[in-house]
C-alpha cells in the first residue's frame, strides 16, 4: 500500500481537523446539539480494507455522496450515518418545522441537505487552504448495506491500492449515534495536495 | 398596502419548507411560490411579473444555477430582492454574488440569518 511521509499526513491531518470543525458547528447549528469529534485524525486506507472497516460491511447504512472535480482531482466525499440513527437526526433538525408524524417522510431529503451543507463546508475549506478550485455537483442519497458502496464505484478490482479513504468519526453528545465523514481520493491526489500544504506552511 | 410575492428556489424540500416558514412567520400576507430548479423558476417568471423577493440555492439540477438565474433576474426584476442561499462557501461563489450586488447566506438556513435581509425589503 501507498504512503504518505510523517509530515504529509501531519499536514493532512490539520487540514481536515480544521475543516471537520466548521463542519461539526454547521451540523450543530443544524440539529441543535452538540457534536463530539471522537477521533481528531484521518486513515488512509484501501478500499478493500475500506469494505471491513469497522464491521460496517452487512450493516444497513443511510450515505449522502458528494462527487467533486478540479484540481485536486476527482473524488468523492461521503457523509454516513446508521440507518437505525438517520430518523433520530432527521426528527431534531426538522421539530421546529413538521409535525413529529411526519418526519419520516422528509428523511431522504434531510439527509440529502445536511450531506450537502457538511460536504460542502468541508470541500469549500479544502479548496481555500489549498487554492485549489473544487467543482462539487447535487448530492446522491444511498440507503442499504455499507458493502454496496463500493460496488458501483470500483471497475477494476485490482485498483483497490490506488485509491484510498479518509475516515473521521463525530458523535452526538449524550445519543448514541454515531457518524463518518470520509473522502474517496486516488492516491496520487492525496499526496499532491499533502504537497500543496506543505507549500503553503513554508 | 399591497401584497408581496416571493419565490424559493431550491431542490430540496426542507430547506423550502423552512424559508417559506421563516418567511411567514415574518410577513403572514406574502404569497410565496416555490421552485426546485432554476429551469422550473424561469418557466413560472412569466406569469408572475410582479415577485418582490427571491431567494435562490446554487447548486441545483438542470442547466442554470442559481446565479445564473440571479443575473437573468437583475435585469428583469430590477427592484426586486435577490439573496443566494447556498451551501457553496467557496470564494468564487460569494464573490460573484457580491459582484452581482446579491447576499449571500450560508447553509443552514436560520431564523438570525434571514432576518436582517427580510428587514431590508
Amino acid at each position: 500500500m501507498n504512503n504518505l511521509t510523517e509530515l504529509e499526513r501531519d499536514s493532512l491531518c490539520e487540514l481536515f481537523n480544521i475543516s471537520l470543525g466548521g463542519a461539526a458547528k454547521l451540523m450543530s447549528e443544524m440539529i441543535s446539539d452538540e457534536i463530539l469529534l471522537t477521533v481528531p485524525s484521518l486513515k488512509l486506507i484501501s478500499k478493500a480494507e475500506a469494505r471491513n472497516f469497522e464491521n460496517l460491511s452487512k450493516q444497513e447504512v443511510c450515505t449522502v455522496e458528494q462527487k467533486f472535480v478540479g484540481d485536486i482531482g476527482n473524488g468523492s466525499a461521503f457523509l454516513l450515518f446508521h440507518k437505525s440513527a438517520s430518523l433520530e437526526i432527521v426528527k431534531m433538525m426538522m421539530k421546529d418545522y413538521v409535525a413529529l408524524n411526519e418526519v419520516s417522510q422528509f428523511e431522504k431529503d434531510a439527509l440529502s441537505e445536511i450531506g450537502n451543507i457538511i460536504l460542502n463546508a468541508i470541500l469549500s475549506n479544502l479548496a481555500k487552504m489549498s487554492n485549489y478550485k473544487i467543482e462539487t455537483h447535487i448530492p446522491e442519497f444511498f440507503s442499504g448495506k455499507y458493502e454496496e458502496l463500493f460496488i458501483n464505484s470500483t471497475s477494476n478490482p485490482n485498483e483497490d491500492n490506488s485509491i484510498l479513504l479518509v475516515f473521521i468519526d463525530y458523535q452526538l453528545k449524550g445519543k448514541e449515534i454515531k457518524g463518518y465523514i470520509f473522502f474517496i481520493l486516488n492516491f496520487d491526489s492525496i499526496k499532491n495536495l499533502s504537497r500543496v500544504l506543505i507549500e503553503k506552511l513554508k | 398596502m399591497s401584497q408581496k410575492k416571493a419565490l424559493v428556489v431550491d431542490d430540496s424540500t426542507v430547506t423550502r419548507l423552512m424559508i417559506r416558514k421563516i418567511i411567514s412567520d415574518k410577513h403572514p400576507n406574502w404569497e410565496i411560490l416555490e421552485a426546485e430548479s432554476a429551469d422550473k423558476a424561469k418557466s413560472i417568471l412569466p406569469d408572475h411579473p410582479d415577485i418582490d423577493l427571491f431567494s435562490l440555492d446554487q447548486n441545483m439540477p438542470g442547466t442554470i444555477s442559481g446565479l445564473d438565474l440571479a443575473e437573468n433576474l437583475i435585469s428583469n426584476y430590477p427592484n426586486s430582492k435577490i439573496v443566494l442561499i447556498t451551501a457553496n462557501i467557496q470564494d468564487a461563489i460569494k464573490n460573484r454574488a457580491k459582484d452581482l450586488g446579491i447576499t449571500f447566506i450560508e447553509k443552514p438556513v436560520t431564523v438570525e440569518k434571514i432576518i436582517p435581509f427580510l428587514e431590508t425589503i
